[in-house]
């Protein structure tokens, strides 16, 4: 018997596979780098070029053929990019998702404690959410918003996520089917929750280490005021 | 003739043109050319002959004419408005999903090599 389950086992074991997948906008700088040290801990990457202006497409597609690069035609948005790049992993049968930027703030030798993360728990985990550390490399306005956001979503859906908009998160393809955002923006890292919690989906946190780069880049104020209202919609409507 | 007059007269024929121009160069359909140029000449005739809305004005308790120019003015801004909304969030719809269509499609293609 012990036999005939150790055979049914090395027949038909299929392991896991992990996509990671990372939206890049005028990234040429950083995202060849990026993605060639994700490449070390995942089994494919997928980089979505949302139309960028400078040559973040060329140079992946011409210095990276272990990489596969899709192009948005025109600019859609993080939140879209992340979309097409996730749908695309569920395509090429991804059981876990990886989601990072493409500006090198994250550290991608933390991939592997996402994945034991799914792996690790008692109870099944359906998402794991990156967060960083609150200290005072973090910019004071990201700081004090992430804060506000984060109590926000605590008292209207019930769900304590200690960084809201970490970018650094992974989840199961099959989360995926139930987490699908319609944001095209920088709203999708609050929607994500706002929809696991809506689908009761188990999720646990990691610690990831962040690197700021330029303060211009990714969530602003504006983008912070514009996610408060959103948050009440998704409440509200 | 008033000074404002002379300029909503001028804005009028402007814009008159302006709908012409677009249905000659075939962004307007015969249906919206008409429309919108009903409306520039009705513009132009209440500038010239404010008075003859006086009856009009009486009726909704509105003491000048030009009152319920403003009121109809705002209420067309407020449609047009809400109208350009829609229209914009549907493109965005579109062409939202026409960009992730051919995306998935460049990558079926690169899976399938």
């Amino acid at each position: 018997m012990l036999i005939y389950g150790l055979l049914y086992g090395l027949l038909f074991f299929k392991p896991m596979k992990t996509i990671a997948v990372i939206p890049a906008y005028n990234e040429c700088k950083t995202v060849l780098t990026v993605a060639q040290k994700v490449k070390n801990f995942v089994d494919q990457v997928l980089v979505v070029d949302d139309g960028s202006q400078d040559n973040t497409y060329e140079q992946l597609k011409h210095l990276a053929p272990n990489i596969i690069v899709l192009r948005h035609e025109i600019n859609l948005g993080k939140g879209a990019a992340l979309k097409t790049g996730c749908d695309a992993a569920v395509q090429a049968g991804a059981d876990y998702i990886v989601c990072l930027d493409a500006d090198s703030q994250h550290d991608p030798k933390s991939i592997p404690s996402f994945i034991k993360a799914f792996n690790n728990q008692n109870n099944q985990v359906d998402v794991v959410f990156g967060v960083r550390q609150f200290n005072n490399r973090m910019p004071f306005m990201m700081l004090m918003g992430n804060k506000a956001l984060s109590v926000m979503i605590n008292l209207l859906f019930h769900v304590l996520v200690h960084d809201t908009q970490s970018g650094f998160r992974a989840f199961t393809s099959q989360a995926y089917k139930m987490l699908r955002w319609k944001s095209n923006g920088y709203e999708v890292e609050t929607e994500i929750i706002v929809r696991m919690s809506q689908h009761e989906l188990q999720y646990t946190e990691v610690d990831i280490d962040t690197i700021y780069h330029d303060s211009y880049k990714g969530t602003t104020a504006l983008d912070g005021v514009k996610i408060f209202f959103q948050i009440l919609k998704w409440k509200l409507l | 003739m008033t000074n404002i007059q002379i300029i909503a007269l001028v804005f009028g024929f402007f814009m008159a043109y302006l709908s012409f121009l677009h249905y000659k160069r075939k962004t307007l359909s015969r249906y919206q050319f008409v429309l919108w140029e009903m409306l520039w000449f009705g513009l132009i005739a209440a500038t010239i002959l404010p008075d003859r809305f006086n009856f009009v004005t009486e009726r909704l308790g509105i003491i000048r004419a030009f009152d319920l120019f403003s009121i109809i003015a705002f209420v067309i801004v407020l449609f047009l408005s809400f109208y350009n909304y829609l229209a914009v969030t549907k493109l965005n719809k579109r062409l939202e999903n026409k960009v992730r269509e051919k995306t998935l499609e460049q990558f079926n293609q690169i899976i399938n090599k």
